[in-house]
């Protein structure tokens, strides 16, 4: 299969849905990117990111754990599938591979 | 869910929740909501409620961004795949059937009989419709059948299956469309007899007695699909004195020798002597209208009349037409042909005759066989047909009265979404399954009744090879498929239209419309019934009436064995010699010599006129020549003058006849006294004969068939049938071993074989027999499948009346009124369904009467009877529960919710 595109947002939605392993739905998802990222997200975006994601295969989603604080409305609990977990395995090797083929020198970093 | 302890300023604007509302469909906004109220919860502790109030609009607003919404793909509702209910389905209806015990019996035990019978019926008139089929010229080959008098005439009973001998050759000579014909006549025609006897190496001798051979030209074999195994179609019955046997007549005589090119002694008017085995064929299949165990060649008649006549009319003529002739187009040209060859006085006609449908509708005089009924196969799937009705009907009126129950069922699946359609569906497959569990059970049935009764009274037509036959599945998927069909149909779309709410409050009540549906089928289902019921009254009566008519003559006691060839002509001597030992036994009573015997087509025709008149139309009288004792022997009543006798033999020898009162009718006179003396021509030659004697009318052939013209005639050649009178009740084989003794030592060497006159005459009816068998049976199943489904209305109509009869019983109803009152419906039903079957059961009755020459004397006791008879078993059949419903204590029905 042709590998599919990831922005980069989409990325990190994949990620913190992994991260949140178990716990992940609309709600905890943009918090837990806002805390890791220090970024303002908006909960549009993320819920339309999780639907893409859906729809590309990458995460899979099932219906659940209503709460009192919710107004007894159920949660769309998401779970990184097969495909997203090698999509996000390959991203990391490519990454790591072209970290590790970075000389020192060409971002000023490695000697102090 | 709404949270009591928020203040309405605690929640998240409502309008924005309106507008998410507006902006995703009701699947959606569960979850988005629920988050986005999740996140204002949390937002309002951080920073404040005002702050989350603006950011939750923020958030609301930004989905109006089109990329935002639009790739939601998610449908409202997943729709199942077209066959994902399916299994739901079934299981429902099969919770239902096993719930609903009562429902179920009903409509298995209904449909699964009716199918059975059904089923049967069908392989039984398939095979009745396959007669002939299989020669592969079929489709161009006709019968030539033969008639006296003009066919416009009208009279069917004076059209013969056979033809003149000179009609086949100059046919095929002057018609170039006639590719073949052949001549086919029996070989007891001349003589009742045809003894053929093998003699092996080791001087073993086979002899029987045959009955069933024809001898038929050479394009015989080619034009019919009789294979031969050995031989040449083309040769084997070209030259005189050649015989092709059937395998199993070839074992008969041979055993396991080759029989071809050896010689078997053939005993027969003319032309006896030795036959050469020219081939050995298949043996002829059932459904052939000609049934033979072996064929000779038509060149051993010699070139007498049998080649030339134009007025001897007992050949079978066959023509094979090239194919593409217009059979009527040769039709019409043959009266002109027929006066060429006789002149322009000629008088009789023929016709053409598909081969295909001699078997069923035919039944002309002098057939090759017994013809199958045409009539009687249509009424055996009419009857069979009914039955399946009836049972499809019972199933509608109970699915339709306990719609009730199922309101609720149906209300709740509409409630969570089912569509009409589904529920459609749903209550279709239902039928669906129960006609499926209903087809298994006839097969079941089928395969229990097979060697108790249906092999028997199919005449082994249907056996267990059925299973294996695309003519059984068809129509056994076909009347699944229809009866589920006609069936489900009304009981679906009933239930299917309830209204959700009200189905749920249990507001819905029984209509009037549906009840009144449900009366008339019933209603029509027992008038049916109670035609069948008459119906297969009738045929049963008339079966008794012709069995029980006086016949006219004396059949009782009597064994009939056939004189043997050898006696040959004129041999009087060795029947004198018969007659004096036979007689010696104290148990034989009497002995006469005919040459012909009731319940067997007369085969001696002649024209008969009276001397010097000029009379037109039919003359053809039946002759059968007889000894002295003939007359007395058989019973038969003299109305006039005298019969022969020994001291007037002399003179009556070939001057003397005697007639019975149609021949008298016939030939023109009117009392009998006035007809002694009275000088009459055969066929318009000499001698002139003097009737002697006027003998009352007696049944010579079965009640169902007029009677004939018959002239006696004093017989001096002494081949036919010898009757013998013997007591019964004494030891009878001690008394047939003495008649057996007696023709040994008078014919000896010659094979001899007999019947009892009655049980012979009463052969004739075996197929009527057959008809009252399966038709009381299919009356019976019809009335117990009617009465079955009248349990069925009779107990869901007391449930719903249980409150009724509950309060009635608490102001002083006693169980009798409550009985009436419970079974005045039902009384109302059986006297409308009476009124109903009455007219059409007459109908029915008249044209199936009318086939008779001899009728039953039609009384409305017939009618009457039956009806009351199936009326009475209906009350009885509903007895139980009514009588169980008036009985029940009202605090038990008035306890109830």
């Amino acid at each position: 299969m042709k590998r599919v595109y990831l922005g980069e947002f989409e990325e990190i939605v994949l990620l913190t849905v992994a991260v949140l392993f178990g716990q992940a739905y609309g709600v905890t998802v943009t918090q837990e990117i806002e805390r890791q990222t220090g970024r303002s997200v908006t909960f549009s975006t993320v819920h339309t990111t999780l639907q893409r994601l859906e729809e590309k295969g990458f995460l899979a989603s099932g219906m659940g754990g209503a709460t009192a604080e919710r107004g007894g409305r159920r949660k769309r609990f998401y779970s990184v599938t097969a495909a997203g977990a090698q999509a996000l395995q390959e991203i990391h090797q490519v990454r790591a591979r072209l970290w590790s083929q970075v000389h020192p020198q060409a971002l000023r970093l490695g000697v102090v | 869910m709404e949270q009591p302890e928020k203040t309405p300023h605690d929640r998240p604007p409502r309008l924005a929740d309106a507008l998410l509302e507006l902006l995703f469909n009701t699947y959606e906004v569960e979850e988005i909501q629920g988050d986005l109220a999740e996140l204002f919860g949390r937002r309002t502790e951080d920073y404040g409620l005002k702050q989350a109030r603006r950011l939750y609009w923020l958030d609301v607003l930004r989905f109006l961004n089109p990329f935002a919404r639009k790739r939601r793909i998610i449908q409202p509702y997943p729709t199942p795949p077209p066959l994902a209910m399916l299994h739901n389905y079934l299981l429902t209806a099969s919770r239902e059937a096993r719930r609903n015990k009562l429902f179920t019996g009903i409509n298995l035990t209904g449909l699964g009989t009716g199918l059975a019978a059904f089923l049967v019926i069908v392989q039984f008139v398939l095979f009745e419709k396959s007669y002939d089929t299989f020669h592969q010229n079929a489709e161009d080959i006709y019968r030539v059948p033969f008639s006296w008098e003009p066919l416009s005439g009208g009279n069917p009973d004076e059209l013969y299956a056979s033809n003149v001998p000179a009609f086949g050759p100059a046919l095929a000579s002057d018609f170039p469309e006639v590719a073949a014909y052949t001549r086919v006549f029996h070989i007891q025609t001349l003589v009742p007899y045809c003894v053929l006897t093998y003699v092996n190496k080791s001087g073993n001798k086979v002899s029987f007695n045959e009955s069933r051979g024809y001898y038929v030209e050479p394009a015989f074999l080619s034009m019919f699909s009789f294979p031969l195994t050995e031989g040449d179609k083309a040769t084997a019955l070209r030259e005189p004195k050649t015989i092709v046997l059937t395998r199993s007549a070839a074992t008969r005589y041979f055993g396991s020798e080759n029989p071809v090119g050896k010689t078997v002694d053939i005993q027969n008017e003319g032309p006896s002597g030795a036959y050469t085995v020219t081939g050995i064929m298949e043996d002829v299949l059932r459904n052939s209208h000609l049934q033979f165990d072996f064929l000779l060649s038509y060149a051993s008649l010699g070139t007498g009349s049998v080649q030339k006549s134009w007025v001897w009319s007992q050949f079978y003529t066959y023509v094979q037409l090239r194919p593409g002739t217009n059979p009527k187009a040769l039709e019409a040209k043959l009266p002109a042909f027929l006066k060429k060859y006789n002149g322009e006085k000629c008088e009789y006609e023929v016709f053409l005759q598909p081969l295909k449908a001699i078997h069923l509708t035919s039944h002309l005089r002098y057939e090759t066989s017994v013809n199958g009924s045409e009539r009687t196969v249509n009424f055996l799937l009419i009857m069979a047909g009914l039955i399946l009705v009836i049972a499809w009907v019972n199933y509608v009126n109970l699915s339709s009265a306990r719609a009730l129950e199922r309101a609720r069922e149906t209300g709740v699946r509409k409630a969570i979404g089912a569509g009409r359609p589904a529920l459609f569906a749903q209550f279709l497959v239902q039928a669906f399954l129960t006609n499926g569990m209903a087809l298994l059970l006839a097969m079941v049935l089928i395969v229990l009744a097979i060697p108790l009764y249906v092999s028997r009274v199919t005449g082994g037509v249907v056996d267990f090879s059925l299973f294996t036959r695309a003519s059984f599945w068809l129509p056994a998927l076909g009347a699944w498929i229809a009866g589920s069909l006609l069936s489900g149909i009304y009981p679906a779309i009933l239930l299917s239209s309830y209204k959700p709410v009200e189905a749920l409050k249990g507001k819905i009540r029984h209509t009037a419309g549906g009840l009144y549906t449900r009366k008339l089928l019933a209603t029509t289902q027992f008038a049916a019934s109670v035609a069948l019921a008459i119906f297969t009254g009738v045929v049963l009566s008339q079966f008794y009436f012709m069995r029980h008519q006086d016949l006219g003559i004396r059949l009782e006691q009597t064994l009939v064995l056939r004189t043997p060839g050898a006696a040959g002509p004129g041999s009087g001597g060795n029947l004198d010699h018969f007659r004096q030992e036979v007689t010696k036994p104290a148990a034989v009573q009497g002995v006469a010599f005919s040459t012909a015997i009731p319940g067997r087509e007369i085969t001696t025709t002649r024209g008969m006129r009276r001397r010097n008149s000029e009379q037109k139309g039919n003359t053809n009288v039946f002759l059968v020549g007889v000894d002295e004792k003939y007359i007395p022997y058989f019973g038969l009543q003299l109305l006039a003058g005298r019969g022969f006798s020994e001291n007037s033999a002399a003179t009556d020898k070939g001057r003397s006849v005697v007639l019975n009162e149609q021949a008298l009718q016939m030939v023109g006179l009117e009392s009998p006294e006035a007809a002694i003396g009275e000088k009459v021509l055969l066929n318009g030659r000499p001698p002139e004969l003097t009737i002697t004697g006027v003998i009352k009318d007696y049944h010579n052939k079965s009640l169902e068939h007029p009677i004939e013209p018959i002239v006696l005639y004093p017989d001096s050649l002494g081949e036919g049938y010898l009757s013998v009178r013997i007591q019964v009740k004494d030891n009878l084989p001690a008394t047939l071993s003495a008649v057996e003794k007696a023709y040994a030592k008078a014919f000896p060497g010659q094979p001899l074989d007999y019947f009892f006159l009655d049980d012979f005459f009463n052969q004739q009816y075996q197929q009527e027999a057959r008809n009252v068998e399966v038709f009381t049976l299919f009356a019976v199943l019809a009335i117990l499948i009617a009465c079955l489904g009248l349990i069925g209305l009779t107990t869901y109509a007391i449930a719903g009346r249980t409150k009724e009869i509950g309060v009635r019983k608490v102001h002083g109803a006693d169980t009798f009124a409550v009985a009436r009152l419970l079974l005045k419906d039902l009384m109302l039903t059986v006297l409308l369904a009476n009124l109903m079957a009455w007219p059409l059961s007459w109908w029915v009755v008249r044209f199936w009467l009318e086939h008779y020459a001899f009728r039953l004397p039609l009384s409305p006791v017939y009618f009457l009877v039956p009806g009351a008879a199936v009326s009475v078993i209906a009350l009885l059949s509903v007895l139980y529960q009514t009588l169980k419903a008036a009985r029940t204590r009202p605090a038990a029905f008035l306890k109830e919710v």
